[in-house]
């Protein structure tokens, strides 16, 4: 399959009061087409920047793109002239945020926000663009859709706003959808609807979609491939199947034993991993989990991991994969 | 939505009584008798004060004629002339008041939010520096002061403007921007503040995710959000001009109501005080009335539940 | 790069004291007051402005004995003279020194300003805090009565007052107050309801936390700051409102001086050229507005983080 994408050693910094925020620091990887790609982490590990990368969608400064390459098609992308990049937006790469309740215009009805995309991009008249809004509404399923056009943001649930997101992001048909936690914001119950949706909507269109989620149970259901992000790194990549059944670096175990499980002992405590992420203006000269780690070694302080293949299409960033390290390894795998 | 306007106008219709019936209060509680007959006070002048407020009656019942006699839009005789009424001065005094009154307003809204926005959309470089140090002297300068050194340079040293009265356009610009520069700074800064919280709104992104001109995001995803809140204190801007103009018109010589209100305390004539006083009070609510009409209409959030806020 | 370097077994030895560094990114947590200070220092303008405040209040003590002229003292034979060694801000029409009258001016307006402000503070915190507290039917009258006095025209109410009490300092001050307060009722009233509502008061109250504890842990620090800030914001208003009412010949009586009388007195000086006449009384009025506008702009920034990025 053909690479839509491919993000290649991406470093992203951004310049604050109280120094360089190094947020992304050498992250590679790929998405191909029709492919659906989850990033997992904590917040604030760098998963919502690199997203929002790839569509050069931060302000620069504070941003600064430091290093890297996004390659959409073969092109880069970082050097690209902001008059390019705008025939990119939304239309062959599109997104979708995090909260629907704020991240639709609040003075402007729905079908103006849909159509501005199609006016511009596909240059349709707005008569016609408006036909096409409403079966975008009646493809996310929204009832009513002809006149919920004339609708506010406001007037709608957050669940439908949600809906209403995803339908200004396929209006143009992009080639890939970047949603940005995009059930967070949502009621459970509302959250696998819209899961649901996305899944639906990707299998018919065959659109790439890059899932920027901490919730691991989402990934499982929607995704072929996962990346995990910890400190601004790719600390372990794989496909669904590999990352599930055998999660090798000691954080995205950690991440595993955090989901609550049906079958758990009722007095067993829910696993969590101790302490918080580090300071990115400082970042660890090692590895950045050393100081979170159950099974850090020595090795770990000081010198940095590198993501190394470790089975299949598995790659991981971790020192217990060094063959000197095999008394350690052995522990982990007692362990579990 | 009719229920709001109507409360709207039966609550403004309250705040007008309770305005008259404050300037009855201070009529009555002047020091001294305001109607005494003073050496000259033409004989006329008297019958006609003494008639008009009634002041051979009980004081429930003047006031009661008071209200109805102002209900009527009759203000009275003026002290000082037997033949021009308040009525007649407020009538010759209006339309030029109005007219400064407008050019002002229109000059402040337009420059304020032209700057808040330049302001905000170049944070922390020199545009935004201009224009904050624009609005800070706007804020710190009291218009007479505006209004005199406008006069000492421009009038008076570089003859570029004429010292005062009201004839040609050209009398009007000192004047006008004296009563613009406060309100202008005032929306100036509350744009710029507005705007710089609209510019980090996540709705910005997804218009800018969506590819669209930046031009574009700015005018109807920025400006259309931003611009609620100065609607909001647009009645107080327009208090503020309104009180503004009494000093700029009396430093200018221009022959509108807040110069009548300010002869009028000079020369002690109370039915011109407080006529003049009570035609501003029922402007002034007026606007405000149809700002807050207008607020329902602009931000559409409002519409549906009727409320304010 | 790293697989370059020498790895030697004893690295891969399992390390347990790792955890320590764990939470060790946490800052050290400061107090609120401590906090806003902090940050209020760091605004230069804001510190430009308390320095200026300082300033023109030590000036206002000592300021008029400096050069050994009283504020009356009328001197025909040294009239209109320019600012020299003998007169550093020259002297006036009768001769009187501008330099000692500046500072007693100063003396006097920010001595109205500061009480206008304090008087303003406490009916507000008074008013505003039993319309809150007490709820119901009677926050609303206490409410409806307040929206109606304040939909008069604050400059105009002061005129008004003016023209019915004497003319004097504390008349000024009484007629600043009169409607004065009720923006201060208005935000206390807000800042205690919302904090009854706030989920970090309902948790204290959970957990039995004890009235005073309350008070000093979460009412006062959450309430003081906009109340600081509006505290600030009023003095320049007042200093604002008495040069007005001097310049309409309502203010301080002669041969008391305020910036508002010095600079309507010189009014007729500019156009026989005695400009500095006016400059100085201008100058130090508009001084003073900015003073106190960038002091409470910071101190508002200071105290409410989420307004700084």
């Amino acid at each position: 399959m053909e690479k839509l994408l491919q993000i290649e050693n991406l470093n992203v910094s951004f310049n604050t009061y109280g120094g360089e925020v190094k947020a992304v620091r050498g992250v590679s990887f790929s998405v191909k087409k029709g492919e659906a790609v989850a990033i997992v982490g904590e917040s604030g590990c760098g998963k919502s920047v690199t997203a929002k990368s790839i569509m050069k969608l931060l302000t620069a400064p504070p941003a600064e793109y430091k290093e890297g390459k996004i390659l959409f098609h073969g092109q880069d992308l970082l050097p690209l002239p902001e008059n390019e990049m705008k025939k990119i937006r939304g239309n062959k790469i599109s997104m979708i945020f995090q909260d629907p309740m704020s991240s639709l215009n609040p003075t402007s009805r729905i079908g103006d926000q849909l159509i501005e995309g199609l006016v511009k991009h596909n240059r349709m008249s707005r008569a016609i663009a408006l036909q096409h809004a409403v079966q975008l509404l009646e493809r996310v399923g929204i009832p009513h859709a002809k006149s919920r056009l004339k609708h506010y943001p406001h007037e709608f649930s957050g669940g439908m706003r949600q809906r209403v997101m995803i339908a200004i992001a396929l209006a143009c048909d992009p080639e890939l959808i970047i949603a940005d936690e995009p059930t967070t914001a949502l009621d459970v119950t509302i959250q696998a609807q819209v899961l649901t949706l996305m899944k639906k909507l990707q299998k018919e269109t065959n659109t790439s979609i890059i899932l920027i989620t901490h919730d691991l149970g989402v990934v499982a259901e929607v995704c072929d491939k996962v990346i995990v992000m910890y400190a601004g790194e790719v600390v372990e990549s794989g496909s669904v199947e590999e990352i599930f059944s055998n999660p090798t670096h000691p954080y995205t175990k950690g991440l595993m034993k955090s989901i609550p499980r049906l079958d758990m002992d009722r007095s067993s405590r829910l696993y969590s991993i101790v302490g918080s992420p580090p300071d990115l203006l400082d970042p660890p000269k090692g590895c950045s989990f050393y100081p979170r780690c159950e099974y850090a070694m020595k090795v770990c302080k000081d010198y940095h991991p590198e993501l190394e293949l470790v089975s299949g299409t598995q790659q991981s960033s971790c020192w217990l994969h060094h063959p000197m390290a095999q008394a350690a390894a052995a522990k982990v795998r007692e362990d579990h | 939505m009719l229920k709001f306007i109507v409360k709207r106008i039966l609550w403004a219709l309250v705040t007008i009584w309770a305005i008259i019936s404050i300037t009855f209060i201070i009529m009555h509680s002047i020091p001294g008798d305001p109607f005494a007959r003073e050496g000259s006070m033409p004989e006329a002048v008297y019958q006609n004060l003494r008639s008009f407020y009634n002041l051979d009656e009980p004081l429930y019942v003047q006031y009661g004629l008071y209200l109805k006699q102002i209900a009527q839009f009759d203000f009275g005789p003026s002290l000082k002339s037997n033949t021009l009424t308040v009525n007649d001065y407020i009538a010759n005094g209006f339309p030029v008041s109005l007219q400064l009154g407008a050019q002002a307003l229109i000059l402040a809204v337009c420059l304020g939010l032209i700057l808040g926005v330049i302001a905000a959309v170049n944070r922390n470089k020199w545009p935004d520096y201009f224009a904050m140090v624009l609005a800070i002297i706007g804020i710190s300068v009291p218009s007479f002061i505006l209004a005199t050194f406008l006069i000492n340079f421009l009038a008076v040293e570089w003859r570029l403007f004429p010292v005062a009265t009201w004839q040609t356009m050209k009398h009007t610009v000192l004047p006008t921007i004296s009563l613009a520069m406060l309100p202008m700074a005032y929306i100036a800064r509350l744009m710029r503040s507005s705007m710089l919280e609209v510019l980090n709104q996540d709705y910005m992104i997804t218009a800018k995710s969506k590819g669209l001109n930046k031009g574009f995001i700015l005018i109807k995803y920025g400006l259309r959000n931003a611009i609620l809140p100065v609607v909001t204190v647009l009645g107080i801007i327009t208090a503020n001009l309104v009180t503004g103009s009494f000093i700029v018109e009396h430093i200018f010589g221009v022959p509108g109501i807040g110069e009548l209100f300010v002869k009028g305390i000079f020369n002690r004539d109370y039915p011109v005080i407080l006529g003049s006083t009570i035609f501003y009070s029922i402007i002034l609510i007026f606007l405000i009335l149809i700002v807050d009409i207008a607020y329902t209409w602009i931000d559409p959030r409002i519409k549906v539940t009727g409320e304010s806020k | 790069m790293a697989n370059k370097i020498q790895l030697t077994e004893d690295l891969f030895t399992p390390v347990t004291d790792n955890f320590k560094d764990a939470e060790k990114i946490a800052r050290p947590s400061v107090s609120y007051w401590r906090d806003t200070w902090r940050r209020l220092k760091e605004n230069k303008l804001a510190m430009f402005g308390l320095v200026l405040i300082i300033i023109l209040a030590i000036m206002a003590i000592i300021g008029p004995y400096i050069s050994g002229y009283s504020y009356f003292e009328q001197d025909f034979t040294r009239k209109n003279l320019r600012p020299n060694a003998e007169h550093w801000f020259g002297t006036d029409t009768s001769g009187r020194d501008l330099f000692t009258r500046a500072w007693y001016g100063a003396r006097i307006s920010l001595f109205i300003g500061l009480m206008a402000a304090t008087i303003d503070f406490v009916i507000g915190i008074i008013y505003g805090g039993v319309s809150a507290i007490r709820g119901g039917r009677i926050d609303n009258f206490m409410m409806r009565l307040a929206e109606v006095l304040f939909s008069i025209p604050y400059l105009l109410m002061v005129i008004l007052m003016m023209i019915v009490l004497e003319r004097g300092i504390w008349p000024i001050i009484i007629a600043m107050t009169i409607t004065g307060w009720i923006p201060m009722a208005r935000l206390v009233r807000g800042q205690v309801l919302q904090l009854k509502e706030l989920d970090y008061v309902h948790a204290a109250n959970a957990m039995g936390a004890p009235t005073s504890w309350k008070l000093r842990k979460h009412m006062i620090p959450n309430t003081m700051g906009p109340i600081l800030v509006n505290i600030t914001l009023t003095v320049p208003t007042a200093i604002f409102a008495e040069a007005t009412l001097s310049f309409l010949g309502l203010g301080i009586p002669a041969p008391q001086a305020s910036w508002g009388t010095m600079a309507s007195d010189s009014l007729s000086s500019i156009l026989v050229g005695n400009f500095y006449q006016l400059a100085i009384p201008a100058l130090l009025i508009s001084i003073t507005m900015f003073a106190f506008n960038v002091f409470g702009d910071g101190l508002r920034d200071a105290l409410d983080p989420k307004l700084r990025n």
